[in-house]
Parts: structure tokens; sequence; C-alpha cells
């Protein structure tokens, strides 16, 4: 390719090794450190040993990734983290401790001795001060009283009790009392810090655990501080304390079934399509794709009535070589199949889909946006989609969302696109073209995406034109990030449509609407949040008459074990450091102040931890008129889970 | 290689739920984790959330999409129904407003004076707001009913429509747990009754899904296969791809694979209609690879036993190594081959289908035309499942990248791999593809220019140039093919040439100093030396500190007499090397020169 000519082969192994984990967090983290990415000299600049003796960082010479198994390369050792080396060493503990947690009966203290010192202690695991916090028919929600509102004495006494391996056996046992006739129990720790000091490592997890039985479901969702000696090499980190710093813990009492149940084989399984395709993954057709480019799985979805007949329907989009599928419900709640009957099988690299009444007539018609463009189909008598025209657009488009942005009585159309693919730039045999092929990723705030349109309706008649106004309506700015989705909202309440696009690698935008004219506010109204952004829901969760933003962002473990460690990037100003640390950081709640401005809430709201997030939700669940948030998440799995 | 190298990241994420706790002050506005309860935290590699009662019982029912399987979950809500909620379907008037209403907000006004409480903390807000949206979330767009839970709310007062031209309009008489049309401009909520309907819907069972079965891939892009060699039970080396009438099915298989000899059988069962159609297969055991020579034997043997009638032999390290290379070229997945796996070659020598399992005889029959359709009706058939390809110029160009990409990878592959010969081939396939769209002619032009930088560096200038004048073909509108076939040009010794690609790689982009500096190095060959002036002057701006840009553009001026001018430039250029001893025997001349002048 053109531009490695022109680059450094330290820089081009940087980048190719990037490539090769893909956008794992730990790559990306691990990339950032090792390019010194931020110090003022250019490629060469390599961070070297550590004159303080923390940290031995390799000298820069890189072996060529090309040559390295996985398994080589997930050795956290050849990265120079010791941190993460000792991370994967308490895993193993943590994974016998949750494996414990889930037999028939609470851990005895012989069981747990190999795990903790002689010395260990620890708070009560189900704490002792709890306070109901919701309550309804269905769900009793209680927390932990935080410290400062129990009196010193009754803490103090409390410690004493959870000492030694019997004191964690005894600290379990009542953890897992309100499991005691659950029948399904599972456990999980998973650690998102590490902070050595001195003599000991110290680590931060979260711990969940989650229980069916007869009479309903538990499940308990805590943070724990635990304190780890240092090992001696060849041998297990050993715990010397646990401490909860928080707790929470949600009973429900309807029985056996969970409150939203899969139903989607009675739905589906009449359509062959169900067992051929529906019923397979990604992967099954990856292994014979000869389409290369950015196949993170997209099965886009759209509900709406297509037919007419009061039932709403729905469309799914697939990737190449797997046709779309449409689907019409009957009276009974299931779905037939007719993407054939309908024309609508395509099999081209489909994304995203709308249903939409674009011409007015009373139908829906139908929009999908592909690898290429966005195709238009009318609806015709409610029996089949006619192609009405493709628009060329940014070719990897993602998400699409409509409005009518300038008030002239019909819907307009957005396209969010990710990958800018310039002519001269082939598909990098090894990346398939991820985002981190992309040279020059300034990850934090990358500014060389592909551009979005904004399609303009001027349906007439039988002449459906759609035009693109980007340029015109002052969109084109700030239109280089990597979008994933965009959603429309009336923000400021002034009575037309404002564009929020969540864009992965860097700074979202806000698009004021002034009279078809748009303005990114996005960093004027604190609103920009810059992270990895993926969706974008828009929700009154607090019921204050004034739409709030929920955006889905990236939330890794490893980002956040690495990225702040206080040697991570200590080069590097404060700003910076936080940016980069905000990356891995999770989703943000935004609370709309009057129109105003926006307050990131998402700390204190408890709602950033959404793992590797796509689609996020306002939806109020349980009819309460409070809108709860539903979060799609996980990157890819494959059979192989030597993940980070 | 993530995803084609088969590994997670970030895998087996479950998803979350989080609880809105209102106005309990206890909740501290700290939303509660309901991820289990909810019974939605599947360990999916989920992307889509679809929101919609679909069984209009009055509760939010959800569509999820995945990645991976299932692809789709539909999740139906079973809450209980001892909440309130109103369900509102909005009808623009399809002139000032679509006839959707995307975009509208709605405020329903409640009235919680008669409320029977079943929260502890119930909400007490008088106004709840939604707003109509399409496309929301990431890839999704949910039901065009706007559903407000009301919580305990049992009167509604009314409902106020802010229509997307701006207009309001109340909606009055309203109750709770009903359904509603609300038609623009007719302040009337009108009932909408539900569909006479039972729903009784079986819970999904956990099945467990078998392996994956073998696959046929009929392939898009014609790569042309190398010449591969094989080794017969002799051991002797023999060519595979340079004697062939008819398609050619290369199959490798190994004693030990049961599949295999299950294959082999079928080949031998059926060898009559396999050769009518003028099919050659070749069998090539790939034991010898693992257990050295004394394998042959023993392959020799089981395929005597079966009687099988088509050539056989062994497979040999490069044999594989390059078949894999045009499957990792082809395909996304750099899964490793299977066995057994079969390539079929066309009568020409390229690659038309790829098995990865056992070949069914009979798909081999219909494969055999598969290299003489058209890309399109290859498209059709490479797809996994039956479905219908847009014909268009915009996916067509889409179509057209990806067989360029696919020729791209393999050259550059076997240029990785030091098999240059193939490699050359390979880019002079490439250079025949027609392609009509910009970005595939562009994609064949840098590798068509990859390749001319290969041949110039073995010195074979002619060819090197021949590349890259058809690079020049695919994207005129690139300055490094002009200038790299500039230095070619000068290099066969014709300057005219060059000169013309010097120049054009300058028009197209004028800061290209290299070609400047070549450019002015022509024209001083050809004493044009106002011209050549110019072109020196520009590098010396471009390259301060470069002291022979100054000698030459020194020479360039005294050439044209200039001597007080050139003098500087000689002065200029020893400033930088002050032993530079040809500057200073010129800046004699020049003072020379300038003193008879002066006389």
């Amino acid at each position: 390719m053109a531009d490695c000519d022109y680059r450094s082969p330290f820089w081009r192994n940087v980048v190719r090794w990037g490539l090769t984990l893909g956008c794992s967090a730990l790559a990306l983290f691990a990339l950032l450190y090792v390019a010194g990415f931020f110090s003022s000299e250019t490629s060469s600049s390599r961070a070297g040993k550590d004159s303080s003796g923390r940290l031995d960082v390799s000298d820069g010479s890189i072996t060529d990734p090309q040559q390295m198994s996985a398994t080589e390369i997930d050795n956290p050792a050849n990265d120079g983290w010791p941190t993460e080396v000792f991370n994967n060493a308490a895993k193993k503990q943590l994974k016998k401790l949750a494996a414990l947690l889930t037999q028939k009966d609470a851990p005895s203290a012989q069981s747990l001795a190999p795990l903790v010192t002689g010395d260990f202690n620890c708070t009560p695991l189900l704490p002792i001060h709890r306070e109901t916090v919701f309550k309804d028919n269905d769900f009793h929600i209680q927390r932990a009283v935080t410290d400062s509102k129990v009196a010193a004495g009754d803490r103090a006494s409390a410690h004493r009790e959870y000492a030694h391996a019997e004191g964690l056996s005894k600290a379990l046992q009542s953890l897992l009392n309100p499991f005691s006739t659950s029948e399904e129990l599972h456990c999980k720790l998973k650690t998102f810090r590490v902070e050595p000091a001195e003599n000991h490592i110290v680590t931060w997890q979260y711990f969940s655990c989650s229980g069916k039985s007869k009479d309903g479901m538990v499940e308990q969702h805590a943070t724990w501080k635990i304190r780890w000696t240092r090992p001696a090499p060849g041998t297990a980190p050993r715990m010397e304390s646990i401490e909860v710093e928080n707790f929470e813990m949600t009973e429900s009492h309807r029985g056996p079934e969970s409150m939203f149940v899969d139903k989607t084989e009675a739905v589906l399984e009449n359509n062959e399509s169900y067992s051929k395709q529906l019923s397979w993954g990604l992967n099954r057709w990856l292994q014979r794709t000869q389409e290369r480019r950015h196949l993170l799985g997209s099965p886009g979805i759209a509900i709406g009535d297509v037919n007419g007949d009061g039932l709403e329907d729905l469309y799914l989009c697939q990737e190449l070589g797997i046709p779309n599928l449409l689907f019409i419900q009957n009276q009974d709640g299931t779905l037939d199949d007719v993407s054939a009957e309908w024309g609508v099988d395509w099999l081209q690299h489909s994304r995203s889909v709308l249903l939409l009444d674009l011409d007015n007539d009373t139908d829906q018609d139908l929009v999908v946006g592909f690898f290429g463009g966005v195709l238009i189909a009318s609806n015709e008598n409610g029996k089949r989609f006619k192609v009405r025209t493709i628009l060329e657009t940014s070719e990897d488009v993602m998400s699409l969302s409509a409005a009518d942005f300038d008030n002239d009585g019909d819907l307009d159309l957005y396209a969010s696109a990710y990958i800018h693919s310039p002519n001269e730039v082939a598909s990098d045999s090894r990346s398939g073209n991820m985002p981190g092929a992309m040279s020059n990723l300034v990850f934090h705030d990358a500014n060389t995406g592909a551009s979005n349109s904004l399609l303009r309706n001027e349906i007439a008649g039988d002449d459906w034109a759609f035009v693109d106004a980007t340029l015109e309506t002052g969109l084109a700015k700030n239109n280089s990030r990597y979008s994933y989705a965009a959603a429309w909202e009336d923000y400021d309440n002034d009575g037309d449509q404002d564009l929020y696009v969540a864009n992965d690698f860097g700074r979202d935008n806000l698009f004021q609407n002034t009279d078809g004219q748009f303005v990114d506010v996005g960093d004027q109204v604190g609103a920009e949040d810059a992270a990895a952004g993926m969706g974008i829901t828009w929700g009154d969760y607090n019921h204050d008459g004034w739409m709030d933003a929920y955006i889905s962002n990236m939330w890794s473990s490893a980002g956040n074990r690495i990225a702040f460690q206080p040697q991570f990037k200590t080069n590097a100003p404060p700003q910076l450091k936080k940016r980069i640390q905000r990356l891995a950081r999770g989703n943000t709640l935004l609370e709309n102040q009057q129109g105003q401005s926006f307050r990131d809430v998402s700390a204190a709201a408890d709602v950033e931890v959404g793992r590797w997030a796509w689609s996020s939700k306002f939806v109020d669940l349980n009819n309460d008129s409070w809108e709860d948030l539903v979060v799609a998440n996980g990157y890819v799995t494959n059979s192989n889970t030597s993940d980070l | 290689m993530l995803n084609q190298g088969g590994r997670s990241f970030s895998g087996k994420e479950r998803h979350c739920i989080f609880l809105n706790t209102g106005n309990d002050p206890r909740g501290n506005g700290q939303f509660a984790n309901v991820s289990a309860i909810t019974g939605l935290d599947f360990p999916d590699d989920g992307r889509a959330i679809g929101v919609v009662d679909w069984d209009q019982d009055g509760d939010q029912d959800l569509w999820l999409s995945n990645r991976n399987a299932p692809r789709l979950r539909f999740m139906r809500n079973e809450m209980p129904a001892d909440k309130n909620y109103v369900a509102l379907r909005l009808v623009g008037n399809g002139t000032t407003t679509n006839h959707d209403a995307i975009g509208a907000r709605i405020e329903v006004v409640l009235d919680h004076s008669h409320s029977k409480a079943t929260t502890e903390s119930p909400a007490v807000a008088e106004t709840l707001i939604q707003s109509l949206r399409a496309g929301e979330g990431f890839l999704a767009q949910s039901s065009k009913w706007v559903h407000f839970g009301l919580g305990d709310a049992n009167t509604i007062k009314h409902v106020a429509v802010h229509w997307p031209n701006g207009k309001v309009e109340n909606f009055n008489n309203l109750k709770v747990n009903h359904r509603y049309t609300l038609v623009q401009g007719s302040a009337t909520a009108t009932e909408a009754t539900p569909p006479d309907r039972t729903i009784e819907l079986a819970t999904s069972s956990a099945k467990k899904k078998s392996a994956i079965p073998s696959m046929r891939i009929p392939l898009v892009a014609l790569l042309r296969v190398p010449d591969l060699n094989y080794l017969d039970f002799r051991g002797n080396r023999q060519s595979l791809t340079t004697v062939s009438s008819g398609p050619l099915l290369i199959n490798l298989w190994s004693t030990s694979c049961k599949p295999c000899l299950e294959e082999l059988n079928d080949f031998t069962k059926r060898s009559e209609d396999i050769r009518s159609a003028g099919i050659r297969i070749v069998a090539l055991s790939i034991d010898g690879l693992e257990k050295g020579p004394d394998a042959a034997d023993a392959s020799q043997e089981v395929l005597a036993k079966m009687g099988f009638p088509f050539d056989a032999g062994e497979a040999t390290k490069e044999l594989i190594q390059v078949l894999y290379s045009l499957k990792k070229s082809l395909l996304f997945s750099a899964q490793e081959l299977p066995l057994p796996t079969s390539f079929l070659l066309d009568a020409s020598g390229r690659l038309a289908v790829i098995y990865l399992g056992p070949v069914s005889v009979d798909n081999l029959l219909e494969d055999r035309h598969h290299a003489s359709l058209t890309t399109e009706e290859r498209y059709e058939r490479s797809a996994a499942l039956v479905g219908s390809m847009l014909k268009n110029d915009v996916t067509n160009k889409i179509l057209e990248k990806n067989e360029a990409i696919a020729f791209y990878n393999f050259a550059d592959s076997l240029r990785e791999q030091g098999l240059r010969r193939e490699a050359d081939l390979q880019f002079a396939e490439a250079a025949k593809l027609q392609h009509s769209s910009p970005n595939a002619k562009k994609l064949v032009a840098e590798m068509l220019f990859k390749w001319s930088n290969l041949l110039a560096a073995d010195e074979n200038w002619s060819d090197a140039a021949s590349a890259a004048r058809k690079a020049i073909d695919k994207s005129p509108e690139n300055a490094k093919y002009h200038y790299n076939l500039g230095v070619l040009s000068k290099r066969l010794g014709d300057l005219q040439t060059a000169q013309e690609h010097y120049e054009n790689a300058i028009e197209i982009d004028p800061d290209l100093i290299s070609a400047h500096v070549n450019l002015a190095m022509i024209l001083a060959k050809k004493k044009e030396w106002k011209k050549a002036e110019k072109y020196f002057r520009r590098v010396s701006h471009a390259r301060p500190h470069d002291a022979e840009i100054f000698y030459n553009l020194g020479v360039a001026l005294a050439e044209q007499d200039k001597w007080q001018e050139a003098s500087n430039q000689f002065r200029q250029a020893l400033k930088i090397r002050p032993y530079f001893s040809q500057a200073s025997k010129y800046l004699d001349r020049a003072k020379q020169n300038l003193k008879e002048e002066q006389k």
C-alpha cells in the first residue's frame, strides 16, 4: 500500500500488531503505550526501560507479530505488563472461588484455605446494614447502607467475625443464604482494576450472582476490593482481605419464570429460514464469505405493519450472501417468511432498515442501508416492495434514522457511516479492513472516518428522488468520524428535530437544528461524550419534561485495568490521559438541563458498565412510567474463547 | 485476524438491564441491575433492539438481533398487569406532517388523585413525554406505537400531541389500559379495536446444533492458479496445471480421514460421469508430509484396493502453501484447510470452486461451467443461501471492488512468500480485469504499481515501465505512477517520455519535489536552461540545505549568461558545503565573466 512506503518499519509493526489483535482493548491500550502516542516525538519514540524500575517495557524491538501464534500475542508478559500477568494469576484464583460458590453447599474453610493467607479477614460479604431502595409487587431492591451511616463500633465488631478461611466461609455462607432454594446459581467475578503497592497488590472486581427457584429469582451485584500477597514467581497469589465497597440485591417473588420469556422458536419455527439461517450464527457464513470488509455482524431490524392489517411485521438485514428477511405476523402472533414473494430477499451485505411512509400514501415503504449505499423501495399495495432508487453514499453504511428535518411534511433520511475507504487504499489481507487498519488513527479523537449523509426527500409522483443535503444544511462539519448510529430528537423543545451522532474513537456530535440548518453544539453543551460511541437512545428518564440521552460505548475490564495504572502513559498530559481512560469507561447517561446543556450522570446512576455495548434502548419494562435501559452487548464470540 | 482466526474478543458478554428506581428517595437516582431477573441477560453478541407490544397485551416486548446464533430473539414481556398503560398510534395529515408522524412529541397529562399505590414510592409527575422516532439505538427501528407506562395513575386528563410541524393538538377522553389512534386535526382519540386473537406461544427450548456441514464455495474472483507440482508415488515431480484439456479437481486427502475415503469411493463409482464431463481428478495424499516417504506405499495401496481410476500422488509443502494462500486471499476466514479439501480449476487454469469437506459428484458436474458465467451469475451462485442480487451500478461497484481485492491479496501474498514468478503471472492476470467502477480501477492500478516496483527492483526496466503504463491507464490521476514511469523511461533512455510523465506528475501533485528535480535534470540535459532554471528554483525553496540543487541552479543560470545570479547560487552552495570543488570552480568562472562584462 502506498502509505506504507512512507512509514518507518517500526511504526508499521505497531500498527499491524494492533490489527492482528483487532480492536481488543488490551491491544488498543498497549498500542498507545508502546507507541508513545502522545509524546511530541514521532514514530521513532519508544518506551524504554522505566528509570524508576516500576515497570519494564521491552525496548521497542517488536517481533513480527505475523510470526507469533495467538497465544503468544496474548501473553502479557511479552507486552511488559506485569500487572496483567498478575491479573491472570489472580483470575485463576477468583475462578476457583466462583466455582466454589455455585456448588451445592457453601464453601468450607478447608476448600478456601488455599486461596487466602493465614491472617485473612473480610467485611461481611452480605452487608449487615441494608436498606430497601425500591419495592413494588415485582421487585424488591436492597442496597448496603454506606459506612458513614453505620456506627463505628458496629463496623469493627462485624469485621472481627470474619477472619481466616473460617471467616470467609462464614461470610460466603451468609452471602449465599438468599439463594438457599435456588436451583440454578451463576456467579462471576470480573477484575477491572489492579493497583500494585509495595508489599501487596489490590484489585477491584465486580461480583455478581443470580439464582432461580420455585418462588422467584434473586440477583446480587457488588464491588469487592481484594488485597493480595505479592506472589513469589511460580506461586499463586493469595487473598489477604476482601472489602465490600457496594452491594445491591434484587429479589422477585413471582415464581420461576423470568420477566421476559424467550418465544423465538414458537414465533418463527414454521419457516425454513428459521432452521436454515436464523438458528446459525454469522460464524458459519464467515467460513465461506468472499466479502472481506467490516464483518462484525450487522443484523439490523425494523418493526412496522407492511400489509396494513394492524399487526406489526419484522424485517431483518443480513450480511453478504445470506438473504434479508421479511416476516409478516399472523393472527396468532407467529411469523411467515415472505421475503422472496415481496421481492426483498437481497443477498447484498445489508446493515440497517427502516419501515416508513416516504410518499405519504399511508403505507409503509422500505429503506435498506447496505455496504455501498442506501436502497429505497415503495410499498405496492401491501403485496410487495418495488426498488425505486439506490443511492450511493459512503460505502460503510451503518445505522439509518429518519425525520422531517426541514418540516416540509415528508421524511428525510440520515445514514451513518463508519470506515472511509479512499480509493487508493486496498484491503489489508490481515485486517479484513477492521477499524484499526486505518493508518494514523488517533484512538481517542479519530477524524478519518467515513462521511454520513443527510438525504432529503424530494419524491414527486413516480420520481422517487432523494438529494444529498449534507453540505447545504451544515452537516458536513465534523463529519469524518467513525459513526455507528444517530438518533433524532428535539432536545431543546423548540419544535424541530436535532440530531445526535454516536461516533467510535472520539467525540460525538449533537447537531442543533435551526430552520433546517445544523450546528454541532456537542462540545458547547457538554454532550460530546468522547468515547467509543456505538448507539444512542433518548428518553425522559427523570420525568422533568426534557429528553435525556443514553449512549452505548465500550466498557472493557482490560482497558480499565491498564488505563488506570499509575504508570500508564506517565508522560501524557493529564487531560489526554483522562480522555484515554474515558474510552473504556462505558456507557453514558446525559441528563438534559432544560435544553441548555447536558450533565453526565452516568456514575451516579450506575449505568456505565454495559460492556461492549451496541444497541441501548430506553424502554419502560415494567409499566411504572419510568424509562428503564436495555443494553445489547458482546463483540465477537467464537469457539476459541481465549479472551481478555 | 480477529474473527477470521476464530478467536473471541469481549465475547460471551451478558446483556445489561438497568431498572429505573424512579423517584424513590432511597434509590438516589441510581438504576438497579436486573439483568438476570428480567431473563434478558443472554451471552449473545447482541446488536439491534426493537421494542414493540407484539401481542398487544399492554406491555413492551422485545426483538433482539445477534451476530451469533440465534440471530433473532423474541422476548415476550410476562409481567403481571398490575400497572397501567396507554398506547397511541399517531396519524399525520400527510401534507404538512408526514403520515407516520415521526418526530411528534406526545405528552400524557395525568391525574394521580385516584391512584392506588402498588409501588412504595409511585411516580407523581403530572406530565409524561415520549417522542416518535424512526431509527434509534444501533441498526434498529422500534414500533411506531407510542407506549406509555402509567404506573399507578389511572386517570388521563388529556394527551397533547406536538405534531412535527410545531402545532399542538389536545386529545381528551382517553382511558388507561387502552390503545388509541390519534388522527391529526380530528381532536378525537379513536379506540383501536384489539384484534380478535389468542396468542399462545411456547417457550423456546435450548437446542444444540450439529457441526457445520461441508461447504461448496463457487468463487466470484477467478484467480489464476500458479504452476503446481506434486509427487507421483514413485517420488517423481509431476506438473499439475500445465497440461489441461478440461476442468481439473485437485483433491487433498489422507488415509486416516474417513470422509476422504468415502469421497474417493464416490469418485470411483461415478468415474464415467466425471470423465464424460471432461473433468480430470488428481487425488493428493498429505500423509507424506507428516509421515515421510514411507507413506506413499500405504496411500497407493488404499487407492489400488478401491480401483481409483484417476491420477493420484502426494502433495508437497509448496503446493499446500499456495492452495492455502489462494483460499485465504479469496475467503474472509483464515481457517486452515480441512480434510478433505478440493479445488476445481477451469480448463484455462483459473480457480472456480473451493470445496471444504467432501465434494458431491452432482455438484462437481454442475460446477464445471462456473468459470464461464458472468460476474453477477457467479456472485449469485457464491451466496451461501438462496436469495436475489440487486443489479445496479451502485451495487456493481462493490462487487467489482471485491474482485479486485481478491486479486490484490493473492498477488501480494505470493510476493510475500517470495514466489516471484507466480506473483508476476497473477499481476498480469489482474491487469486484464475490466472494471468500470473507479474504486475497482484504482485498486487494480495500485496493484500494477506495486508490480512495476517489483520488476524495477529486478532491473527489468521495460516490463516495469509497461506495468506502470497500465497502472496509469487504470488511474491517470495518480502522481506517483507518472513519477515512476518517468524514472523508468529515463532508464530506458526515452527522455521525451520521461519528461512528459514528470510534467504530468507535477501537474497532479505540485508538491512532488523529486519530480521537479528529475525533470530539471532532463531539461538541463536537453539544454533547455530557462525551463530547467524554473524547476531547480522551486526545488531550492523546498530543499534549502541541498548544495547540489543550488549548484545546478547556478549552472542553469550561467548557461543563460545570468552570471550575477549564478554566482549567488554557487555561493549558497558553498555556504552549505564549503569544499564543493565544482561549485567553487564555477564561481571563479562566474567572477571572471562578470569582470569581463564590467570591462
